[in-house]
């Protein structure tokens, strides 16, 4: 599993071209995050009883010092229970180090909701996310997203019709 | 295996209810689970056209307050503050209530105060205000009367449309536009699922703009932001306006032909030049050139604003310097174009059967535009003492100078509190009747911020004893024979949630074709009808975005419904002269905030207080696991923070002469070097997260400055570390 953010401020890196077209990864653009917390209840709410919130795998909360800081943006990977280092580089592409599990993890970590995409569905994060900011799907799939998210800010590219992505 | 975003649970569930929710002005259409009668999972509804399957926190936590252990499930009742509550029965209080009000009241039915608010459903403030006009009381304090707000004031002088959503677009339609400047509002906090049709026009290449005073989340998504210095949002505006009109931008054949007054408004504006607008307010002349060439060279361009005025002092001042620039521009009635206030409500009259006298209707407190005035009554007994409440949901958090409040209510005979949970509001009231929330009743539900009247089906069963508070104010009605003229209400006083609509709606010119059948989600298009819609009028002009009804007033060729003109003023123009307008409505033109900021000493910040989307004034703060509740409460700037040697986290102290507050601090850029900003509702008796209310700081704000029925303004604070 990948995480992906995208956004208009941040720089391009075009490491996604390594990606196969086959992987499942989370596209987070970072451009409609308003930092409401939906991705973060959701979880709580699919994985709590019912009416009653539980635990959150995807909330970011670092407790360093014994002060409580909450990160809003969306994640999918917490592998570990310290935020991303990737987060403050504001990368274009960003990857989530993989496969990279915490000694200090105590909870169980995001498995990007098995249970619903084996039913089909897309992680609750992502179909909850009032502002659309979050996309779910396979790597193919994805790349016509962020295609269609660089058209925002290249509006020319419209004009003549889809092209690759550039290498760099 | 190919996965899609499908707004289904993977909890089993019998049946799916399709409602609405009515926490904020979205208006969103929601899919709740049932599963042997309990609902276990609420998701977006993806075919109601005004959320199109999104939802934000508040209604993702409807399950959660429906479910809270804390709720009110019983009716309580004592007979002094001191006592305890003793459990017992809707009858056997609403007895003692109808008893209670005749013996105590009867000599000077204007001595009670009743404080409705929409929490509690569209019945509640219908028959809140039915009731009290029979009894005899002025002091009906509701987000539907059109004389509370001093906006609406200002709206009804220069369009002549009673109520403040007339000239709005349809949310589908804010697509069209090719500008917005967003005016003291932070939609992304406060209406999320509305804010995504602010994103959706930027991403198809809407120039976003946003005024405010505050660097909220808001402005952080916009092109251009515009940060000013607090109470100058105004000016702001005026010095735009001054561009527009020197620089020849407006939209000359509009001006000639729909708009008076525009030398009288042009002299006003001449004070207000962009190089004295930005030493006053902070924000750079070429921003604001730029911002006003922006409005007038994208056509359609449009203002959000609120209805209460976010943030800020100015709220009369503010919506009349909107609705100007809109008329230079030309775009009142364009799709796209227009003054769209967050929160604003439908033009429903409720009308009075009763032929009764009620004294001195022009002592009335209430309508002089001015929330805080019936609550001076209270604490300081002028022009004359209050001595019974009726109240819902929690207007005491809102409520300036705490301490002398809170000691006049110990002194009243009756207080009578509707809700769901023991807030303030519970801890101060004699008889305590538990409400049923949204999910368990049904209701007409005010889409605001897309123009939109929808209805909100019953999904579950009431828990314990809940009602629905029309139960409340018919059981009123019944025992006191006031209910005769009104079929709805049965023999005992229930209440015919569906007929009661029906009478209403059918009594206002603009919404009387729309019905609550035509309305239901279940039985309907899910999305609700926009007004206006008189008889013959609801169809489907929009097919793509299937909303139904007509698209607008205003509408260049169009009359408005039950006149015969595009502009019912007198004139039949829009009329811009400030001189007029002031005098009518009382606006001040700028806030006394600038003034105060130079007088600041060492350690002395000015306090301003916001809503925030973490905040439901029914429910309080959200009923969620420790993890969510906020942590941090009052922004601070860090500059600001470092001096006093604060970090996120820690505990600071606001105090000044009238009392102190202590609060977690967040230290943050969103706030300037002078300000302190916490959230508005916080409540020191809520069930999910106490914490000191800010009100106690607040004094009573000075009578008929324009302000509606904004209560808490800003005030000098000295602010250090918690010890």
């Amino acid at each position: 599993m990948k995480l992906i953010y995208t956004g208009s401020q941040l720089p391009k890196n075009a490491e996604v071209a390594d990606i196969g077209d086959e992987e499942v990864v989370m596209l987070v653009d970072v451009d409609r995050c308003i930092r409401c917390g939906t991705c973060q209840l959701a979880c709580a709410v699919e994985y709590g009883e019912e009416g009653k919130p539980g635990d959150v795998r995807n909330l970011h909360v670092d407790e360093e010092g014994g002060k409580m800081q909450i990160f809003n943006l969306p994640g999918a990977c917490r592998q570990c229970r310290t935020p991303c280092m990737y987060y403050d580089l504001h990368n274009f592409w960003i990857r989530c180090p993989d496969e990279k599990v915490s000694a200090k993890a105590k909870e169980p970590s995001c498995d990007l909701c098995l249970k619903r995409r084996e039913g089909g569905y897309w992680p609750a994060c992502a179909t909850r996310c009032p502002m659309k900011t979050i996309y779910v799907g396979t790597m193919a799939d994805i790349r016509i997203i962020i295609r269609d998210k660089q058209f925002r800010d290249y509006g020319e590219l419209f004009v003549h019709g889809p092209q690759e992505l550039p290498a760099d | 295996m190919r996965i899609q975003k499908k707004q289904l649970p993977i909890r089993p569930f019998d049946t799916i209810v399709k409602t609405t929710c009515p926490s904020c002005g979205s208006g969103c259409g929601l899919k709740v689970f049932i599963k042997d009668g309990r609902a276990v999972e609420i998701y977006g509804d993806e075919e109601n056209q005004l959320n199109k399957g999104s939802l934000c926190p508040r209604g993702l936590m409807a399950l959660s307050h429906l479910y809270q252990e804390k709720r009110l499930l019983v009716p309580l009742f004592r007979e002094r503050l001191s006592d305890p509550f003793r459990e017992t029965t809707w009858e056997e209080a609403l007895d003692h209530v109808a008893g209670k009000i005749q013996r105590s009241l009867q000599a000077s039915p204007e001595s009670l105060y009743i404080r409705l608010s929409p929490h509690a459903g569209f019945g509640n403030i219908a028959l809140g205000t039915v009731w009290g006009n029979h009894w005899g009381t002025p002091h009906i304090d509701s987000d539907l009367d059109p004389d509370s707000s001093a906006v609406a004031a200002v709206m009804r002088h220069m369009l002549g449309v009673e109520m403040n959503g007339c000239a709005m677009s349809a949310r589908h339609e804010w697509s069209a536009s090719q500008a917005m400047l967003l005016v003291g509002v932070d939609p992304a906090t406060t209406d999320p699922v509305a804010f995504g049709a602010v994103l959706d026009a930027k991403d198809r290449g809407t120039r976003i703009m946003v005024l405010d005073s505050r660097n909220t989340r808001t402005m952080r998504k916009a092109h251009l932001p515009l940060k000013c210095r607090v109470g100058t949002e105004q000016a702001v505006l005026l010095a735009m306006a001054h561009v527009l009109l020197g620089e020849n931008l407006g939209n000359e054949e509009f001006l000639k032909q729909w708009v008076d007054g525009r030398e009288d408004f042009q002299s006003l504006c001449r004070e207000y030049s962009p190089e004295m607008v930005e030493n006053l307010s902070g924000v750079r002349k070429d921003k604001i050139i730029e911002a006003a060439r922006a409005l007038a060279k994208n056509f359609p361009s449009m203002m959000i604003g609120h209805s209460r005025a976010g943030s800020q002092e100015t709220g009369a001042g503010l919506i009349f310097a909107m609705v100007a620039i809109t008329a230079i521009t030309g775009t009142i009635g364009c799709p796209g174009g227009g003054v769209n206030l967050l929160n604003n409500f439908p033009p429903i009259e409720i009308k009075n059967e009763s032929s009764k006298e009620i004294k001195d209707p022009k002592a009335s407190l209430v309508r002089a535009g001015n929330g805080t005035a019936a609550w001076r009554a209270i604490a300081e007994g002028r022009p004359y003492p209050i001595r019974g409440i009726i109240w819902d949901t929690n207007p005491l958090t809102f409520c300036p100078e705490g301490r002398k409040v809170v000691d006049a209510l110990r002194k009243m005979d009756l207080i009578v509190y509707l809700g769901h949970y023991p807030n303030a509001a519970y801890h101060h009231a004699h008889v305590v009747f538990p409400l049923t929330t949204f999910l368990e009743t049904e209701g007409l539900v005010f889409s605001s911020t897309g123009r939109n009247l929808q209805w909100a089906d019953r999904t579950v069963f009431p828990r314990g004893k809940t009602r629905p508070a029309e139960d409340f104010w018919g059981g009123l009605m019944a025992r006191m024979n006031f209910s005769s003229p009104y079929p709805f209400i049965q023999e005992k006083g229930e209440v015919n949630i569906r007929e009661m609509t029906r009478y209403f709606l059918q009594k206002s010119p603009l919404l009387a074709g729309i019905t609550p059948d035509l309305l239901d989600p279940e039985r309907n298009l899910p999305g609700g009808i926009q007004w206006p819609a008189s008889v013959s009028e609801i169809d489907f002009p929009n097919h793509r975005a299937a909303v139904r009804g007509r698209e607008g007033l205003f509408r260049p060729g169009s009359q408005i419904p039950g006149t015969d003109k595009r502009f019912p003023t007198p004139t039949g123009r829009i009329d811009l002269s400030p001189v007029k307008i002031s005098a009518e409505t009382g606006f001040q033109n700028l806030a006394r905030i600038p003034a105060l900021m130079n007088g600041l000493k060492t350690n002395q910040l000015i306090l301003l207080t916001g809503e925030i989307v973490d905040f439901l004034p029914s429910a309080g703060f959200w009923a969620i696991p420790q993890q969510f509740q906020i942590p941090l409460f009052v922004q601070i700037h860090p500059k600001k923070a470092r001096e006093l040697g604060v970090q996120s986290g820690d505990r600071i102290l606001l105090e000044n002469r009238r009392g102190k507050m202590e609060a977690p601090a967040w230290v943050t850029d969103q706030v300037e070097e002078n300000i302190v900003f916490c959230p508005s509702g916080a409540d020191p008796y809520d069930p999910n997260f106490p914490i000191a209310s800010p009100r106690g700081l607040f004094e009573f704000v000075p009578e008929n400055d324009g302000c509606g029925r904004k209560m808490l303004g800003s005030t000098i604070v000295n602010v250090r570390k918690a010890s």
